[in-house]
């Protein structure tokens, strides 16, 4: 309301007297830079590496390169996912199939393990095109333990209800001697099993893990800054701190006590659907914790990628704009490898009856 | 020899030297001239104007009440009073005790300003660097925007200041933001200086005797900013006759009135100026019949002088602008449906209305007290105010067959800041070597940074079915806070040629239970070699506890004031400064200099973050970072003659600083308003007493904002690949520079009481597409056929300000 109040008055005021030209701007649309992104992770063995090239105009995609990776200088090839299609996993079977790309990229996959210490050197060869990515693959912060509560609580917004939630309380060590950059990401792994009349049927398991969603509810160590996201006045005005990123300024070399909370009824999941074939559905959730430690410049990666994620990618006049970091010598992008470390809560079994 | 029989010796000359030195100042009795120097038509106080013996060279200057004191050993002298634009009246006084002599000047002769060579607050004059004087009758014959004298815009000529986007009228003094400024007008502080966006300034030329721009030295009686204090003073009113002024322009019409309610010992000043708009409403509701829309602004200005003796004076003061906004719909009808057998009639009336109104109101009191010949004191107590009200709200009424059904919501929002101040200021003139100025200041922050409520009610025929009302932020949500300060400066001569003036400010503010103390020493030296010449130098550091959420470029009425937090330090500077100057050709100023200032705390919105919204959270937005600011200044200044004006060129560079990284990786970038040259010139040339003419010329290089320069792919945290406008580093493209040429004419008509004034002027007589917002279009291209052809990029400017003539009519009685 306020937004469209302030420009009915600029309008209003100004535009109506403004006239528009174009002024002198002197670029090279053939000025390519080859960008490198990675997210790779020690929770893994497969990775990928996706190359484009960047534009004043446009982004294209780079097949036909060379990507090296390189782990303590000893060398893996990757291999290139064909030309205007990218690897996707069905998180319910785990199979992996080829579907379009929408995007201009070219994904190259290649596997090897990563452990903490590991100098991890991404290489990307076109051409006269020669970019790198180096880093250290960083120790990972412990996750001492994870309690959970029921609770009712406000929902916080303006419109003041209350409901239930269930409670994590998570306490984090830092890694000492060390700025430590991390991002949270809580998951539910549900094991599903049937039975049908007096015998047992089969058993279910997803594979992929059905992502949570919190709410940082005035955990200044998780808001990382950025507001949480709930009860403020213009809730979609307020940056929130969608990648979960946060450092440890606020516990150095010490341990953290963050509590999330996430509703209820996420962990609900009724098997309406499934007493077509079995007359006794059990659901066994279990949540996994995960802490992924990086280096700084992802850390400022995945704040560049908040903001964005927050306000548009583009730039606007209204909003500050932002800087992406990058890791890549002779180009653009980042490569990071996360250290992971979760825990693991299983929640009681829940049963449900045709 | 021993040391104890030397220590004795000494200590024996000592004595002798001392007994001597008091026999000498019995013989030289000391005794004390004081008073008051006013315009002889008007009564009104000068200020700045001067009290000169020359055969000693001892001289002193009115302060900002008109006073002046002179201690001279008891004699007989020819006692020289003058200022500039009036006739130098001399006094042959004999001076056995100490004498109270008000003296009255009478308009003439303008005079150069380098004819006074008594101690001054600002200009070549003065032991302060960077201090400048601008008189009223400058203000009002520069040629702005549509006609209308501007304060703000007249102070952007000034070298070191630069306004902000083209044409209107934010200052940037000395590489600092747009809320580093203290404008005061009669010394209380001023919050929101603007109407209309920015275009023009609330301060009404007719209401204004003098301003004062300080932007090196600071005298340490000022803080509370970091990078210049604008001291706006206004007529007091005349104590002879009543006289007025009318005047007609473009956008507003203005009225002045002033004169005395007792002769000599009460008068009073009004003005008032208001957007044309005001009046139309009437017409725009008789023109539009269901709906209204209409915006002006007006400013009222009030002031009552009291001489109640040659002790004792007393003025009030009042200010009230506002801007407001208006939008009103309505919509209402009826009709009959049919549906088979069935006949529905149907009634319903609706309207949408929006309102917004912001401005300030400040009120002051002041009492000069003249506590002997050396000692004068000022007391003021002040409140000011400043609030956005914003509603917006829709109802809808619906008859059906009889059964009314209703529906409202209503939204209001408002923010604002009140301060409460009282502050007193002593003037101590020991000496003619001295002038001691001490103080104190409280000031009482109440801010007020958002409030918002809804009210949404639905009735179904006699059943209400909601009645809520919602209270977004907490309604009793406030910050206080509370800033003292206390200051001591003593303006002291060293033999003929060498002034100092060493100060400290002292100040606290306190608020959310935590205590903010800054102690600033000020100092300045100045050498006159007494031909002419003089060199200056001077230090200072300041401290600032407010800052300005502001919105974009220009002055929204969203732009929220908000003190410093436990978290959010205040912002301080350190200011160095060196000049050198001659005023040795009659009417003839020169001078330069140069300046290094560091900033520290200052705040900037972190990568990404939205400007626009809500003041929650707000030091979660923002980052406190560093800044500099260097830069040389000339300033060339005729002060007397037919032909006056000024030419002044700045270079400067200024730059900041976010280490954390949350701001431009943590690199180093220019300022927004970093703007390498700068040259304004403004002639005012007087034919006879009819015709006169203005023309002031600018040219600033362009500013710099932030664009993008290429299409780049990014990866989300889930893994998926987006993409995205790269941008390389904040502020990397610099805007155009941008000139003007704006041209007025005056044709004065004397009546039989006062005179007429036409004046004819073109705002950028050239026409020159200034630009005011740059932006990267993204252009799907298409042919002739409306076919696609690909995507271009242009870098487009919006103009907002091309040329515009005007033409005012003022008739002074």
């Amino acid at each position: 309301m306020r937004k469209y109040l302030i420009f009915s008055i600029l309008i209003t005021a100004l535009v109506s007297a403004a006239c528009e030209k174009t002024i002198k701007y002197e670029y090279d649309l053939n000025d390519g830079k080859m960008t490198i992104l990675g997210q790779l992770s020690t929770a893994d063995t497969t990775h990928s590496i996706f190359l484009s090239m960047s534009y004043p105009d446009r982004i294209d995609s780079l097949p036909g390169a060379t990507v090296e990776c390189f782990v303590n200088g000893s060398r893996t090839l990757a291999k290139a996912v064909p030309a205007g299609y990218r690897e996707e996993t069905d998180w319910m079977t785990g199979e992996t199939s080829l579907v379009p790309n929408r995007f201009p990229y070219t994904e190259y996959k290649f596997d090897t393990i990563f452990k903490p210490g590991d100098k991890v050197r991404i290489e990307a060869k076109k051409g006269q095109m020669d970019a790198w990515a180096e880093m250290t693959v960083p120790q990972p912060c412990a996750v001492i333990s994870v309690d959970t509560v029921t609770v009712i609580k406000n929902s916080g917004d303006f419109q003041d209800y209350e409901q239930e939630y269930v409670e994590f309380t998570i306490r984090l060590k830092d890694v000492i001697g060390e700025d430590s950059f991390f991002s949270m990401n809580p998951s539910i792994t549900r094991l599903i099993t049937l039975s049908s009349g007096s015998r047992e049927a089969f058993e279910k398991t997803t594979k992929g893990p059905y992502s949570l969603s919190y709410d940082t509810f005035h955990d200044l160590i998780l808001e990382d800054g950025y507001s949480s996201g709930i009860g403020d006045l213009f809730e979609d005005l307020m940056p929130v701190n969608y990648t979960r990123c946060f450092s440890d300024k606020m516990f150095k070399d010490s341990e953290a006590k963050m509590k999330i909370y996430v509703p209820t009824y996420r962990f609900n999941y009724y098997p309406h659907d499934l007493f077509y074939i079995a007359s006794k559905v059990e659901v066994d959730n279990t949540v996994r914790v995960s802490v992924n430690s990086f280096d700084r410049d992802f850390y400022n990666y995945l704040r560049a990628i908040n903001n964005m994620q927050c306000y548009g990618y583009e730039v606007s006049p209204i909003i500050e704009p932002t800087m992406l970091p990058s890791n890549v010598t002779g180009g653009m992008g980042i490569v990071s490898v996360a250290s992971e470390s979760g825990i693991d809560i299983t929640f009681p079994t829940e049963v449900y009856y045709r | 020899m021993s040391l104890t029989k030397l220590g004795w010796k000494t200590a024996r000359a000592a004595l002798m030297l001392a007994l001597f030195i008091s026999a000498s100042a019995a013989a030289q009795k000391k005794v004390t001239i004081s008073g008051h120097i006013t315009d002889i038509a008007s009564g009104e106080t000068l200020i700045g104007a001067g009290i000169l013996e020359k055969e000693s060279g001892l001289g002193a200057v009115t302060n900002n009440f008109g006073y002046y004191t002179l201690t001279i050993p008891a004699g007989e002298y020819d006692f020289h009073f003058s200022y500039v634009g009036y006739s130098e009246k001399v006094m042959r006084i004999d001076m056995r005790r100490d004498t109270v002599v008000n003296v009255a000047l009478e308009a003439g002769e303008t005079l150069s300003s380098s004819h006074i060579v008594a101690r001054k607050d600002a200009g070549i004059q003065s032991t302060y660097l960077g201090a400048i004087d601008i008189p009223a009758a400058q203000i009002k014959n520069t040629p702005v925007l549509f006609g209308e004298a501007d304060v703000l815009k007249v102070l952007q000529m000034m070298p070191g200041v630069q306004g902000g986007n083209e044409g209107f009228s934010g200052i940037y003094v000395r590489g600092g933001g747009p809320d580093e400024n203290l404008i005061m007008l009669d010394g209380v502080p001023i919050y929101n200086v603007d109407h209309m966006l920015g275009i023009f300034s609330v301060f009404q030329p007719e209401a204004v005797k003098k301003v004062t721009l300080y932007k090196g030295s600071f005298p340490a009686r000022y803080g509370g900013r970091v990078s210049s204090i604008v001291d706006i003073r206004t007529n007091d009113g005349n104590m002879k006759e009543n006289h007025g002024t009318v005047s007609i322009g473009l956008i507003s019409d203005k009225l002045h009135l002033e004169g005395p309610i007792i002769k000599d010992k009460l008068a009073y000043s009004v003005s008032a100026r208001g957007m044309h708009t005001v009046l139309y409403a009437p017409v725009i509701k008789m023109v539009l019949e269901d709906a209204y829309a209409n915006y002006y602004f007006y400013d009222l200005n009030g002031k009552v002088t009291w001489r109640l003796s040659d002790r004792d004076r007393f003025y009030f003061g009042a200010y009230h602008g506002r801007d407001r906004f208006v939008y009103d719909e309505k919509n209402e009808g009826e009709g009959t449906e049919t549906f088979g057998a069935q006949t529905t009639h149907h009634k319903y009336k609706d309207r949408t209305d929006v309102g917004v109104f912001w401005g300030n109101t400040v009120g002051s009191a002041r009492w000069n007290h003249v506590f002997n010949s050396k000692l004068f004191a000022n007391t003021t107590l002040s409140y000011n105010r400043y609030r956005m009200v914003m509603g917006a709200g829709s109802a809808e009424t619906d008859i059906v067959d009889g059964v009314t059904t209703s529906s409202r919501y209503h939204l209001d929002y408002h923010s604002g800041i009140r301060d409460f101040g009282i502050r007193t200021d002593f003037d101590y003139t020991p000496s003619p070597k001295h002038l001691v100025k001490f103080g104190t200041e409280y000031l009482w922050h109440t801010f007020i940074p958002e409030r918002m409520s809804a009210v949404d009610r639905e009735v179904n025929g006699a059943e209400v079915q909601v009645d809520t009302t919602i209270h977004f932020a907490d309604p009793k949500k406030k910050y206080r806070g509370h800033e003292l300060s206390f200051y001591a400066e003593d303006d002291f001569s060293v033999g003929e040629h060498l002034t100092f003036n060493p100060g400290v400010h002292l100040s606290m503010f306190n608020t959310e239970g935590r205590t903010y103390w800054s102690l600033q020493p000020r100092v300045s030296a100045k050498f006159s070699t007494g031909t002419g010449y003089s060199f200056k130098a001077g230090y200072a550091r300041m401290a600032q506890y407010v800052h300005l959420l502001s919105s974009a470029q220009i002055s929204l009425p969203v732009d929220l004031w908000v003190p410093i937090t436990k978290d959010i330090r205040p912002v301080t500077s350190d200011q160095f400064s060196v000049g050198a100057y001659y005023d040795g050709i009659k009417g003839w100023e020169f001078s330069v200099e140069a300046y290094l200032k560091n900033m520290r705390n200052i705040l900037e919105y972190k990568d990404g973050t939205l400007m626009l919204g809500t003041s929650e959270g707000w030091e979660n937005r923002v980052e406190m970072g560093e800044g500099t600011a260097k830069g040389i200044e000339f300033l060339v200044q005729k002060t007397a003659g037919k032909t006056t004006g000024w030419l002044a060129y700045t270079l400067a560079k200024t730059d900041r600083i976010f280490p954390d990284g949350s701001i431009n990786n943590g690199e180093r970038f220019p300022y927004k308003y970093d703007r390498r040259h700068s040259i304004d010139l403004s002639v005012d040339h007087r034919f006879n007493k009819k015709w006169g003419i203005n023309a002031t010329w600018t040219f600033a290089t362009g500013g710099t904002t932030t664009v993008p320069v290429r299409q780049v792919a990014v990866q989300l945290p889930d893994g998926n690949i987006w993409d995205a406008q790269y941008v390389d580093h904040r502020n990397n493209f610099r805007i155009p520079p941008s000139h003007r040429l704006n041209i007025g004419c005056n044709l004065h008509k004397e009546r039989r009481r006062g005179e007429s004034i036409w004046n004819f002027s073109v705002y950028n007589a050239y026409n020159r597409m200034n630009p005011n917002f740059v932006f990267m279009d993204y252009g799907p291209d298409y042919d002739n056929n409306g076919n696609y052809t690909g995507t271009s990029l242009k870098m487009k400017k919006i103009t907002i300000l091309p040329l515009l003539p005007s033409v005012s009519w003022t008739r002074n009685f």
